[in-house]
């Protein structure tokens, strides 16, 4: 090792293991390795070869939340730093909640000398920790069902296994964070009986493991953020996007040709190679098996001359069981309520298990149905000399649901 | 209310509370006395102290007058002047209990 040369560490425990994290960086100053001052980075410590000496580190928890993007950012207050410098201790770094200090002064009093008082500063991040993870729940919760507009349109719009992985991989983060609090928690316990921290002990037992499990949950975060980025990156290039003039399958609704009926003489779809505007996507799921996503824009000309210019778009689930799709129309159901711009509409009994229809905010008329396991949601724009209004295509989308 | 970690102070905590007694005093200037008038039994260390300092400012038993670039001069408020008292009575009555029961007078 050449001095002056910095050595990156991988880091042996967590922030919140105060014993392991002091004993190690005292440990390795005592094998010429010298903390680098704010160097903690993605798991890794820099570090600055010199000669082995004796300096002693503590680890104090921030008194309020520290963060790089909290108002009064992460480095301690005025007053911890002149406190600690009077009684020789100079200010080395952050990790996670806490500031770390160190000292190579033999005589200089250690910074806590008060196991109670402390526990009260353990409390204190204790009670933080908890409180930012049940908020962090609360916002889960209420991001899906707010924000995705409810778990299963979400399941679906991004795939039922996806969902699943990212719950879990949220939920083994979160646990990350309740031992944090539950470590704390012992910790807390052992000063109020008025034992003191050992500085000494050996890091080197739970590394192995505390590596593992940190490498097991940075490789699937990553895996999840290729995952999205791939799901982004299919949507930008349209990829799993055809035309329906190219669409070799067939579809279980009625389509703009269909809806229009019989008498019609002609059809031109309006920008028919744009998949912005023509498009048919189909996909299975574990929670429904059969989905499409519909959209057709298109002019349709009668014998008698006129012509009509429809937008007509489907959103069809055919889902695993009948409360799966009770469930799912529950959620599109309450998103119209909940959003303020959607009007109710006039709809006839369309004789289904379930329907709702509503001008939308891009006013469309919109029929949102229910029959069995099927829940269809379609929104249609239509212009011309004859009107062709919910009225007529409601009951023509519903009989071809079969 | 105090909080229930309040409601009987340590002893460091009870010191610091003395030291105030006095007049304003920044942190650093109250570990001092502290020090000197225990002859060095009572040592505040630095975050022992930073931690004490903030509970009884949260608790409204100090009260911040002064900043002069680190340095922070608070005062004891009536508050703290209470809950000293009342420590000062409880350890009195400790005290009293001790010698009846056949303690040395201290």
């Amino acid at each position: 090792m050449t001095e002056g040369k910095v050595v990156t560490r991988l880091v042996p425990c967590p922030a919140w293991d105060l014993e392991g994290m002091e004993s190690w960086l005292s440990d390795l100053a005592g094998a010429g390795l010298h903390f680098q001052q704010d160097s903690f980075l993605l798991g890794f410590a820099s570090f600055e070869p010199g000669e082995s000496r004796e300096v002693r580190y503590r680890l104090e928890p921030g008194r309020k939340r520290l963060s790089f993007w909290a108002p009064e950012g992460d480095i301690p207050e005025g007053e911890a730093l002149e406190l600690h410098a009077a009684r020789g201790w100079e200010y080395a770094g952050r990790r996670g909640q806490f500031h770390i200090y160190r000292t190579e002064d033999p005589q200089a009093p250690e910074p806590d000398t008060d196991p109670a008082v402390q526990a009260l500063a353990l409390d204190a991040l204790r009670r933080r920790l908890l409180s930012g993870w049940i908020g962090l729940c609360l916002w889960f919760v209420l991001y899906w069902v707010l924000a995705l507009r409810g778990v299963l349109n979400a399941a679906l719009a991004l795939g039922s296994g996806f969902l699943l992985f990212t719950l879990l991989l949220m939920l083994a983060t979160g646990l990350g964070d309740l031992g944090a609090v539950r470590s704390l928690g012992r910790l807390r316990r052992r000063l109020r009986l008025g034992e003191e921290l050992s500085h000494r002990r050996d890091w080197r037992k739970r590394r192995r493991l505390y590596w593992g499990r940190r490498g097991l949950l940075t490789l699937l975060w990553v895996l999840w953020l290729a995952l999205l980025l791939g799901k982004w990156m299919a949507e930008v290039d349209h990829r799993g996007l055809v035309l329906p003039v190219d669409y070799a399958g067939s579809v279980p609704f009625a389509t703009l040709r269909e809806l229009t009926g019989q008498e019609a003489v002609g059809y031109e779809s309006a920008f028919a190679r744009d998949l912005d505007f023509n498009s048919v996507r189909a996909w299975e799921d574990p929670l429904a098996p059969e989905n499409y996503d519909w959209s057709e824009h298109a002019r349709v000309t009668y014998a008698d001359g006129s012509a009509l210019n429809g937008d007509w778009q489907v959103e069809y689930h055919r889902m695993a069981s009948v409360p799966l799709a009770k469930l799912l129309f529950r959620e599109f159901a309450l998103r119209v309520r909940l959003e303020r711009w959607s009007t109710p509409m006039e709809c006839p009994d369309l004789g289904l298990d379930g329907q709702l229809a509503y001008r939308s905010r891009n006013l469309l008329s919109t029929l949102l149905l229910r029959k069995g396991t099927v829940v269809v949601r379609a929104y249609a724009f239509f212009s011309g000399a004859t009107p062709f209004q919910l009225s007529d295509w409601g009951p023509a989308l519903a009989e071809s649901l079969g | 209310m105090p909080r229930k970690a309040m409601e009987t102070l340590t002893e460091a905590m009870f010191y610091v509370l003395m030291a105030f007694r006095r007049g304003p005093l920044c942190g650093t200037e109250a570990a001092a006395w502290v020090e000197e008038r225990t002859g060095g039994r009572v040592r505040l260390g630095p975050a022992t102290l930073y931690t004490v300092l903030g509970k009884f400012e949260k608790e409204r038993l100090l009260r911040e007058v002064l900043v002069e670039g680190r340095k922070r001069t608070y005062v004891l408020t009536e508050k703290g002047a209470e809950a000293y008292r009342g420590e000062l009575m409880r350890l009195q009555a400790c005290l009293r209990d001790a010698e009846a029961e056949g303690g040395e007078k201290a």
